[in-house]
């Protein structure tokens, strides 16, 4: 048997079950902007601008998600530029069968196009032990995040850990909530600077970390119709900030926010992304916490700036 | 260019209308003709600072557009259901209309009224204050409407289209939805060439979609349509919808045959600005789709007297330009007169509301064909091949890419529109960015699109 099919991504409405059902090796990348990488004018958001980079060097697919329209576009920009990419079409809208259909339709056409590319179809029992693995390793992560932080998540990325070192114990440090968009490889370095001014994160709700994770499966159904389970799971239950309405999202903040005894919220978004924009009110009148915004451009390990603004944070909470 | 046609400020528009008033064969009557200066008083300040087509054709298309609220107040006191559509341009209206009682507008057409009132309304502060900032487009100001209530009056029903949208819009719905103002969502997916093999549909504007993503979509208008049905209380019938796809296509053939002329004649016949909203009417009528029609007649007449005549708004060697997306600000459009451009050919982002809705098909099924044609839920590739396509057929020798302040799609969309069409047509192309007021950044525009038109003019020679 020759090499898996590496397939790269970075949304996490990729199914990651189902891409190794499909005779695939499923790489989340926490991508990296390459700074020779010819880029887009002002105005395109940082993290993109990283998947774009990423899609011309990692994998040998790069799978995108529709989940915004710079995404998207950044998709076709690394098609144009000869990578092999598929587009999944995820809808936006959640509450209705037809979303669901389309999703899971979507899903089908990704299997037909790694089929061509030297994946397989993929068979429903192949697909449930994919399931059950992938949960299995989730759920450790999630254990490992309550006890060590946002550090546990790095297992679910492709590469090297984005992080110096371990994460030093919580101490005096202010318990905080990490709510936005998603890290990307040199904005992750942010919570360990957060934790040397003085911040200790006990909720990863960035794209990249616990919120985003699919629920449970049902185990009920699992093997009987694992697509259908799957689907339910994804594109009906990830409380993203791209779902309208973006009711599962508030209603995730306001349980886990509290939950976690964090005292104030970062909330985080890579500039240029307008998904984010307007959601610090909502987030501080949601929680009961206060908020502070911060603008990532890829390189959140090295900003006295920044760095300024979270310890004032931090006195304000003490 | 004669006398009576060269671009006139407001106070020479006034006075000719003045004049007209005294004439045999006076303008239309109020509320569409008269002088301009009203709507000044109205806050409208902007208007003093713009050039004009003199034509009582013109003046009526100007006073048209500029009494859309008093239209949409005058329709909620007579107990009409309105119904307020954001960011489909076209679909969603064009089947609203359908129903007896319904006056249907885009709600985010509130986009240019930082600009027509120069910012004297405070749209955009409101907006900002509520979380969206200058990192999103002027569409913000949409939410500033919502709050004031002073520009239009709040829909009875609001629809918004997600997914395959642009993240301004999807982001200030959001937040609108979230201050108390409930939205029926209807997805739109990103439209995708057909796979080999895969059943496939054709689309105006020479587009082909697989079949299951208009099924789709035909889908998702079908919630829209129950929605309406559950507002108005009344079950649209098949043959009420092809009847208002019927209307609706009156109306775009108008707007077809204008632009033909506008963009072909070789004296420019009707100036870029009054251009420019003669297009923004065909997307939701302007709350009046007869007067709508009666608009672009009057239009075409007075177009169609000047090509008879052989005489033009412009200098006979203007650089004939073609232009992408809309501008924030209407001055633009002056400016590039100013700079010795006109206009010949445009895609204002709306594209598949100008273009016939399919009568050949089931109604819900050409209304879905529609609002897959959207640019902007496509590729930029299929946009970019439009352009250059249609930048052939009107003869362009420049193309300006207008950049949207903040605009999500901007900053990928512009570059590759601006790629293709040098890689194909080795057409000069200019970028700029056009705020909602330009004026203080107007040398150096004016510096970008002069350096164009000169570049353009050079080529003649060679």
């Amino acid at each position: 048997m020759g090499e898996r099919l590496r397939v790269a991504y970075v949304s996490p409405f990729v199914p990651p079950e189902w891409l190794e059902a499909c005779g695939a090796e499923p790489l989340r990348l926490r991508p990296r902007r390459d700074p020779r990488d010819a880029v887009p004018a002002a105005g395109a958001c940082a993290f993109a601008r990283a998947a774009l980079s990423a899609a011309r060097g990692g994998g040998d697919v790069f799978v995108f998600a529709t989940t915004c329209d710079q995404m998207r576009r950044a998709a076709e920009r690394a098609a144009a530029g000869g990578a092999r990419v598929f587009l999944l079409n995820v809808p936006a809208t959640w509450q209705t069968p037809a979303a669901l259909r389309l999703y899971r339709e979507e899903l089908e056409r990704l299997a037909r196009a790694l089929a061509a590319w030297g994946g397989r179809v993929p068979d429903p029992a192949a697909l449930a032990d994919a399931m059950r693995r992938q949960e299995a390793l989730r759920e450790e992560v999630l254990a490992e995040a309550a006890r060590r932080g946002p550090r546990a998540f790095d297992r679910l990325f492709a590469g090297p850990g984005a992080h110096a070192g371990p994460e030093p114990p919580p101490g005096r440090r202010v318990p905080l909530a990490l709510v936005g968009g998603p890290l990307g490889a040199q904005d992750a370095a942010l919570v360990d600077r957060i934790a040397s001014i003085g911040g200790h994160i006990v909720l990863d709700g960035t794209e990249t970390g616990a919120r985003t994770l699919p629920p449970r499966f049902d185990r009920r159904r699992i093997d009987a119709e694992p697509v259908a389970v799957l689907v339910e799971a994804y594109a009906g239950s990830i409380p993203d900030v791209s779902r309208r309405p973006d009711d599962a999202l508030y209603a995730w903040l306001r349980r886990e926010v509290p939950l976690s005894g964090a005292r104030g919220v970062l909330l985080v978004r890579p500039v240029w992304c307008d998904p984010w924009a307007a959601h610090a009110e909502r987030i501080a009148e949601a929680t009961g916490r206060p908020v502070l915004s911060l603008d990532l451009d890829g390189d959140a390990g090295a900003r006295p700036g920044m760095d300024g603004r979270i310890e004032a944070f931090l006195e304000m909470l003490r | 260019m004669t006398g009576a046609d060269r671009p006139l400020t407001m106070e020479q528009i006034d006075a000719l209308c003045a004049a007209r008033a005294a004439s045999p064969r006076p303008d239309p009557p109020y509320p569409y003709a008269g002088p301009l200066a009203r709507h000044v008083r109205d806050g409208d300040r902007r208007l003093l600072r713009l050039t004009y087509d003199g034509s009582p054709a013109s003046v009526r298309l100007w006073n048209f557009l500029l009494t859309e609220d008093e239209r949409l107040a005058q329709a909620r006191a007579a107990g009409r259901r309105l119904v307020g559509a954001m960011k489909d341009l076209g679909t969603v209206a064009a089947l609203a209309y359908a129903y007896p009682g319904v006056t249907a507008f885009y709600t985010d057409g509130a986009w240019w009224i930082p600009c027509v009132m120069e910012m004297s309304e405070g749209l955009l502060g409101i907006a900002s204050a509520h979380g969206l900032g200058e990192g999103l487009c002027p569409v913000r100001a949409m939410l500033g409407a919502f709050v004031t209530r002073r520009h239009f009056p709040i829909p009875d029903l609001l629809i918004a289209s997600v997914g395959a949208v642009c993240d301004d819009l999807s982001a200030v719905a959001q937040r609108l939805e979230s201050l108390g103002h409930p939205i029926l969502w209807w997805e739109m997916p990103a439209r995708r060439a057909p796979e080999p093999g895969e059943p496939a549909v054709a689309l105006p504007g020479g587009l082909r979609a697989p079949a299951a993503q208009v099924a789709f979509v035909r889908g998702e208008l079908g919630r829209v349509r129950r929605a309406l049905d559950g507002l108005t209380g009344h079950a649209l019938t098949d043959a009420e919808l092809a009847a208002a796809i019927r209307a609706a296509n009156a109306v775009r053939a108008r707007l077809a045959a204008l632009r033909e002329l506008v963009f072909t004649a070789p004296a420019c016949p009707l100036p870029a600005l009054e251009h420019q909203i003669a297009e923004m009417l065909a997307v939701h009528f302007c709350s009046d789709r007869d007067e709508t029609l009666r608009v672009y007649e009057a239009l075409l007449e007075a177009v169609r007297a000047r090509v008879a005549a052989g005489t033009g708004v412009l200098p006979a060697d203007a650089v004939r330009v073609f232009w992408v997306n809309p501008v924030a600000d209407l001055r633009a459009m002056n400016l590039l007169e100013a700079c010795g451009g006109r206009l010949c050919g445009t895609d204002f982002l709306f594209c598949h509301a100008l273009d016939p809705l399919p009568e050949d098909a089931e109604p819900m099924e050409a209304l879905a064909r529609a609002a897959l044609a959207d640019p902007m839920v496509g590729p930029a590739a299929d946009r970019a091949a439009r352009i250059a396509s249609d930048a052939v057929r009107f003869g362009a020798e420049a193309v300006v890419v207008s950049r949207i302040p903040g605009a999500s799609h901007c900053a990928w969309e512009g570059a590759a529109i601006a790629e293709a069409v040098r890689g194909r047509l080795g057409l000069p192309v200019a970028e700029i960015e056009v705020p909602p007021l330009t004026d203080a950044l107007a040398p150096s525009i004016r510096a970008r699109l002069e350096a164009l038109v000169e570049t353009a003019r050079a080529r003649r020679t060679r």
